[in-house]
């Protein structure tokens, strides 16, 4: 027997549509779980109206007003973004971009040391915002999971754009030697990656800006690796990485995993 | 004294260079912050490490905001990554937690509930059960029955289907009863729990 959970979610606040509370009722005549765990839902629902909610510390966010004042003290490009005119936008976001491209160079070495995702979290994060992948990039390299792992952590504090395996240590011993099969086109493996996760997501079309495309190896399979920035939408900042790897052939599930920016 | 300011026009304000704006915004959701955290995270230590973390975030990030309607959804979806990120990180650190397991118990952390004894007991058991519910479970509920999000705002802030967070809420509630056994007090409904302990 199916048991409607979202429903049931849904009858236990009294904020089920009409036309649904009958159908729900019809199904809590014969279910003998679902009455049960009506009732469990009922008694928890209730006991955590009661629940009083804690004195937060009184210097909670003190660090971040501390940092935000020593931004407003210096910081002349937030003034700049409301004020200045577009040539002089473009000049700072160069600037950035050039700042962030140094970071990566001299910090991603390091990536997965806490200073290093510090400097590269408080400073590249305001730089340019990464654009759409429009090409297939192809990598001589055989990933592990490690490897995959830091694909994804290389995009904290919007960086990640020249990330390579081999440049953290972290590419496989064997993957010496491991040639890179026929390039594939970047359509083809979009729709490749679409084919292999778009069911495990439920979604018409994987999340987020496709941001990178990858062809490579993954434990010794043919693989093509995608990198998804995943954000609330509404125009705001990505603050999710998500790196799907599907074989390639075959186009199934190899693994994913994903970070906070 | 007029209307309190918007998250929006306090955000643009920081944004031209006003540091009190910026003070005014972590005044305004400390509380909600730090609750959020300790709910899902079940430590204080933790849950002030994990807000701090948030704040912080939500200021690098800050420049990125172009303000609209969507501030509290977004707010709490940094919030909860923060708590991920906690979580995975106390994950792979269990031996070095020994000692700061022996944190405040949970009943000096809220303010005692008056008049109603029983509901006090209630409040203490909920709040303790609540570390016993799935983790996935516990933020949907948390954000649900706490914080009082809607279904819809909730699927926003975690990035997944409305139906999938309700039926979290379901599985997270009914956990939550489990966890809480015998001691759980039943509310008046047309059906009664079976006494089948977990």
């Amino acid at each position: 027997m199916n048991h409607p959970d979202a429903l049931l979610a849904e009858y236990v606040d009294g904020a089920l549509a009409e036309g649904e509370r009958p159908i729900i009722e019809r199904h809590l005549d014969i279910c003998e779980r679902c009455q049960e765990e009506v009732a469990l839902a009922r008694a928890a629902r209730s006991a955590l109206a009661s629940v009083a909610e804690a004195p937060a510390p009184g210097d909670l966010g003190d660090a971040a007003i501390a940092e935000a004042r020593r931004r407003a003290a210096g910081a002349p490009a937030a003034v700049a973004h409301a004020e200045k005119p577009g040539w002089y936008r473009w000049a700072g976001a160069a600037a950035g971009i050039a700042a962030a491209l140094a970071l990566l160079t001299f910090v991603l070495p390091h990536v997965g040391t806490e200073p290093a995702r510090e400097a590269a979290g408080g400073a590249a994060a305001q730089s340019a915002a990464a654009p759409p992948a429009t090409t297939v990039e192809a990598q001589n390299v055989d990933y592990d999971l490690a490897g995959v792992e830091a694909l994804a952590t290389s995009y904290r504090g919007g960086g990640g754009a020249t990330f390579a395996p081999n440049e953290t240590g972290t590419q496989s011993p064997e993957a010496k030697g491991v040639t890179t099969a026929r390039r594939i086109p970047f359509p083809d493996a979009v729709a490749c990656l679409d084919r292999a996760f778009t069911p495990s997501t439920g979604s018409q079309g994987l999340p987020g800006q496709l941001v990178r495309v990858i062809q490579a190896r993954f434990r010794g399979t043919p693989a093509i690796l995608g990198v998804y920035l995943i954000g609330p939408g509404a125009g705001q900042p990505a603050d999710i990485v998500r790196v799907l790897v599907a074989s390639s052939p075959g186009c199934t599930i190899l693994t994913s995993t994903q970070a906070t920016t | 004294m007029g209307p309190p300011e918007r998250d929006e026009e306090l955000i643009r304000r920081f944004l031209l260079g006003d540091a009190d704006a910026f003070e005014r915004l972590v005044e305004r959701h400390r509380q909600r912050v730090f609750n959020l955290c300790l709910r899902i995270l079940g430590d204080r230590a933790d849950a002030a490490d994990a807000a701090q973390e948030t704040f912080l975030s939500v200021l690098t990030k800050l420049r990125q905001f172009r303000g609209d309607a969507a501030f509290t959804t977004w707010m709490h979806r940094v919030t909860v990554n923060a708590c991920h990120d906690l979580s995975r990180k106390r994950r792979r650190e269990p031996l070095l937690r020994l000692a700061s397991d022996q944190d405040l118990p949970e009943a000096e952390l809220a303010p005692p509930v008056p008049d109603h004894a029983e509901e006090m007991a209630g409040t203490l058991d909920a709040v303790a059960a609540l570390k016993e519910v799935p983790e996935e479970f516990r933020v949907a509920l948390v954000l649900a029955d706490l914080h009082d999000l809607a279904y819809d705002q909730i699927a926003k802030v975690l990035d997944i289907p409305i139906g999938t967070v309700k039926s979290r809420v379901h599985r997270g509630r009914v956990a939550l009863a489990r966890a809480m056994g015998s001691s759980i007090r039943e509310p008046e409904a047309p059906f009664r729990a079976s006494e089948e302990q977990p």
